[in-house]
């Protein structure tokens, strides 16, 4: 597996969904390095129901924010921690209406596949006839429709911004080598069958997963001269995390716990991991797989002949290969790595910074932190983990401190504007969300390292992201269904709902209805003159600041979507422009 | 004191709000130290992300280094020495074949290699080696902000109102541009711009947003102002009919169109100072032979035809350093690859260098290579691109680009000014300027 190497497709080979259409800028252009930016802002934090459906949820939906407000409880908060705990108790609520979305009549078909039946069907078939590109990458690319679909739709929100995180946890990169077949299984068996479960069953089955053993390498990791490379990522990325790594030092001068534990691993412990991991393969990672007419399955393979019978050491402790129990040398250590206090910080900081700030306050990891160790052989080990965390001050008070990423934009928008269109995998228009959005560096499973798509707002804020996720938006948001026209959105019915009186529908009252719908605060004096000097154009020629507005407490006829002023098409720019604001980016 | 406003950056990017943010001191250094020379070139850092192998690009060819290499470590991985390229006076060591592009390079005295360099301090994993290299740091440190955005800080050359002084041509950013928000992080420059709405409302959008966010009260509106004001530079330029100088062929690959945006928008005259080029792919644990030679053949073309395109109208002018986290294990895995080691070559490719190969090979023998495994560095990185800052770039200020480093060695890879290191800026802003 080629890892750091993304996919190339030559921008002349893309589809051109786009027609080019080049804006010549009327301004003088402004330096980057000239302006200065003004300190007196302040970052106002939106109602309790829409700041925490920002974070623990893909954003407020206009459903999951009536559900809210329709529980019991005496206060927002009360309602609030009622609406965690079903969350965090996600197998009783009622989903079908997602899973509805993902039946074969939506083009899904290989959702519910076996590893063997996955492996035979898109990667190598018993009778070794040859498989179509496309056949092979479905199952990828139906479980990236899948989680546009779930992230959007599910009622399960907590659950599937869980499984984001545990993707990003132990990221694979999907278009990585023999991957797109197999990912299917990596997703339903490893990540989601555990994402609010337990953090070692979910180790252990990465570790023997196919898609990890292709995307690491260690399905041919052999005794003779071993490959480090899966063994170095589980430790540095997958449990102690590097902030625990003491590099070329011998191992008995790594300081110790009370406890006389390790409080980290050096490089011979890489050795050793290295070493302790070979041999664990998939059935048909080696070319004499077949011999005898054998057809490869892809699942888990224990070669004793390539694996070392010697005794490992790790963090000071020795692990001896057992030929009546072949497993357990590596099963000792997974449990004694997952139980380790080092293993448990490390994901308590992740997720703290996943769901609070980029920097948590140590208070709130060192919480979460312990409940995670305490009850590391706990089936609902990270279900607890994320009760404290949920219900924490650190959780409910920290507005901002992040920027959604953009994935997590995308979807806020989607679920705030009733986005309907149904991702199929066998669509072209599915093809061409793909193609719009894989330029935000931010598509789903598609960060070539394994270290996951960075969690922290620097990295985000780069224009690159931002230009193309905004891009993203401005096209999605004014996407209608080729035949009949209709919009893929519901902001006109919203629009009309709320305005009972036709004659209230203005360009002053559309900013301040959908900036507070979207960003969950009031519009600032400026943006409101902007977005409503926008909103009430009435021809795309009078645009710049010394156009000719229409009164801006004039009626909009939104029932007319005629040249010039396009009344629904300007609506819709208008919300989307509201989403790509500095205000709706925060979480 | 007059306060000087040459810059504005976002110390720790949104960390620190935007309070922290004072008036700027970098036109002080302009001013104190530009004495006679005449500017900087355009410095254009190729960034191999994974490990590149150095053992496979540049082979041993001859000696008792051959020998170890196709005996011991390389027995079914080495390029043999009648199949590397021959690097002109050199017997010692070749070029991969795929690199032809490079090897001719060298031979013409625009490409020269420096042995065994990298971290004083060895690391082998890819995220903190790869930091460590971004931030400019030797090791664990609390730096928050990119070696080139010190760079910039303390630059004597950017002018006072540089366009786009600093280009990342990839999808996402590196920390080597930390807390630099003049940096454009751009991929395709011809989808660069809200273009993609309906055609009626979409230029309106842009210039919409554009007008929200000159009220830049917070970082996320001033990084978002930033991005706006260079898509409207860069809609301006004609990306689409592009004749590349001395009749130049970049490669259809992504390398190859991150060297075409960084020439192109270099000679659309923004004051394009540095580009940073990461280009991925190199972690080579397994299937390594065809895996490196697609990759060695990407990049060497690309290099070329980069080194060609501009040769053609500013000689002398550009400076390209390439250089990768760390190398790989000397001896090859059970899959016939290699994994995470230590020394490795840069390259540096300009009309200005000292051709041939600089610093010192440590050897491959057992107790020559570094803890029995690796390649030993000989050399700190620091060295070389210090070199090409002082002599390319007029910076002196070594010690605020690279804190903690105050032993600069001149190992006389390129010509160029005569500028003195200097490891004193801080403190001389420090005592000389208050913030704010």
């Amino acid at each position: 597996m080629n890892i750091f190497k993304k996919q190339y497709i030559p921008p002349s080979e893309r589809p051109q969904v786009i027609k080019a259409s080049q804006t010549k800028s009327k301004r003088k252009f402004v330096s980057m390095t000239k302006h200065k930016p003004v300190n007196k802002g302040s970052v106002v934090s939106p109602n309790l129901i829409h700041h925490v459906l920002s974070k623990m949820a893909f954003g407020p939906s206009p459903e999951d924010t009536a559900y809210i407000e329709g529980l019991s409880g005496n206060t927002t908060q009360d309602k609030i921690f009622t609406y965690i705990d079903e969350q965090l108790d996600f197998t009783n609520i009622d989903d079908s209406s997602t899973d509805a979305l993902l039946g074969a009549g939506n083009g899904f078909t290989t959702l519910n596949k076996t590893r063997q039946q996955l492996y035979q069907d898109h990667i190598r078939r018993p009778d070794n006839t040859p498989i179509d590109w496309e056949d092979h990458i479905r199952p990828s690319r139906e479980t990236i429709a899948a989680t546009f679909i779930r992230a959007t739709h599910s009622k399960r929100q907590l659950f599937e911004t869980m499984t984001d995180f545990w993707h990003n946890h132990f990221s694979v990169y999907v278009d990585g080598d023999g991957i797109p077949g197999m990912f299917v299984y990596y997703d339903r068996e490893v990540i989601r069958a555990n994402a609010l479960g337990n953090f070692y069953d979910m180790l252990y089955a990465v570790t023997r997963s196919t898609s990890m053993m292709m995307y690491l390498g260690n399905a041919t990791n052999n005794v003779t001269a071993p490959n480090e490379n899966f063994a170095r990522e589980l430790l540095e990325l997958h449990t102690l995390g590097a902030a625990n790594y003491y590099g070329h030092m011998a191992w008995q001068d790594v300081p110790t716990d009370g406890q006389g534990r390790r409080l980290g691993y050096v490089e011979r412990d890489v050795y050793y991991m290295a070493r302790l991991l070979t041999g664990w393969s998939y059935d048909g990672a080696h070319w004499s797989d077949d011999d005898g007419g054998h057809a490869p399955t892809g699942e888990f393979l224990f070669r004793e002949d390539w694996h070392y019978d010697g005794i490992s050491r790790i963090l000071g402790e020795y692990y001896e290969f057992d030929p009546g129990n072949p497993e357990a040398d590596v099963v000792d250590v997974l449990q004694m790595l997952a139980a380790h206090p080092g293993t448990a910080n490390f994901l308590a900081t992740k997720m703290c910074r996943r769901f609070i700030a980029d920097n948590p306050t140590p208070a709130i990891v060192n919480q979460v932190a312990n409940v995670l160790q305490q009850n590391w052989d706990q089936s609902n080990q990270i279900a607890l983990a994320m009760d404290v965390l949920l219900k924490s001050t650190e959780f409910l008070n920290t507005w901002g401190k992040k920027v959604k990423r953009p994935f997590e934009k995308s979807i806020a928008v989607m679920r705030q504007i009733g986005f309907n269109y149904s991702f199929n995998p066998t669509q072209s228009d599915t093809n061409t969300h793909r193609w719009v959005f894989a330029d935000s560096g931010g598509y789903p499973f598609s960060w070539t390292s394994p270290n996951g798509y960075p969690d922290t707002k620097a990295h985000w804020l780069g224009s690159s992201s931002q230009m193309m996720t905004w891009r993203y938006i401005q096209w999605f948001c004014k996407e209608r269904e080729e035949n009949t026209e209709v919009p893929y959105n519901s902001i006109l019915s919203q629009t009309t709902t709320y305005f009972t009186n036709t004659n209230d529908i203005t360009a002053n009252n559309l900013v301040n209805y959908w900036y507070e719908r979207l960003c969950g605060i009031p519009p600032d004096a400026h943006s409101q003159d902007r977005l409503a000097h926008f909103m009430s154009l009435t021809h795309s020629d009078e645009g710049g600041t010394n156009g000719n507005p229409q009164g801006r407490n004039m009626p909009i006829d939104l029932n007319s979507n005629d040249w010039p002023g396009y009344n629904q098409e300007r609506l819709f720019a208008l919300v989307a422009t509201i989403c790509m604001t500095a205000e709706f980016s925060y979480r | 004191m007059k306060k000087m406003n040459r810059r504005n950056f976002i110390k720790g990017s949104g960390l620190v709000t935007i309070a922290g943010m004072g008036g700027l001191q970098l036109g002080f250094a302009k001013n104190l130290t530009k004495g006679s020379q005449s500017g900087s070139d355009l410095l254009v850092y190729v960034f191999l992300n994974g490990g590149m192998d150095g053992l496979h690009m540049v082979p041993p060819k001859s000696g008792a280094n051959y020998t170890e290499y196709r005996d011991v470590l390389r027995p079914t991985l080495h390029v043999p020495n009648n199949v590397s390229l021959t690097l002109n006076g050199f017997p010692g060591f070749g070029m991969h074949p795929a690199a032809a592009e490079l090897a001719q390079l060298f031979n013409d005295n625009k490409m020269c290699i420096v042995h065994a360099t990298g971290l004083i301090e060895a690391n082998r994993s890819h995220f903190e080696a790869t930091r460590y290299l971004e931030l400019g740091v030797a090791g664990a440190s609390g730096a928050s902000s990119g070696w080139l955005t010190r760079y910039f800080e303390s630059s004597i050359y950017t002018p006072q109102n540089a366009l786009i002084p600093s280009l990342v041509p990839n999808y996402s950013t590196t920390d080597a541009v930390l807390a630099d928000a003049a940096t454009l992080v751009m991929a395709d420059p011809g989808s660069f711009g809200l273009n993609a709405g309906h055609w009626s409302w979409q230029a309106e959008m842009q210039n919409t947003l554009t007008e929200i966010n000159t009220q830049a009260t917070t970082p996320e509106r001033f990084s978002a102002q930033q991005t706006l004001n260079a898509s409207a530079i860069i809609q301006s330029i004609d990306w689409n009919n592009y004749t590349p100088g001395n009749g130049a062929v970049y490669p259809t690959s992504f390398i190859g169109d991150q060297l075409k945006a960084v020439a192109q928008l270099y000679k659309a005259n923004v004051d394009l100072e540095v580009a940073y080029v990461p280009t991925g792919g190199w972690d080579t644990h397994n299937n390594q032979e065809n895996v490196f030679n697609d990759l060695a053949t990407d990049l060497s073309q690309a290099l070329y035809a980069f080194y060609q395109d501009l040769a053609a109208t500013h000689n002398g002018q550009f400076t390209v350093v390439v250089q990768s986290e760390f190398g790989r294990r000397a001896y090859q895995n059970s899959d016939n690859s290699t994994d995470h080691g230590y020394g490795n070559p840069m390259f540096i490719i300009s009309d200005n260098v000292v051709p041939g190969f600089h610093g010192t090979f440590p050897g491959l023998g057992q107790n020559q290579l570094f803890e029995g495994d690796d390649v030993d560095v000989t050399v700190d990185y620091r060295d070389i691109v210090s070199e090409v800052i002082l002599k390319r770039m007029g910076n002196p200020f070594l010690g605020h680009i690279f804190p903690g480093y105050n032993d600069y060695t001149e190992l006389g890879v390129i010509t160029g000014y005569n500028t003195q290191p200097n490891y004193d800026f801080d403190s001389i802003f420090r005592s000389g300027f208050e913030a704010g």
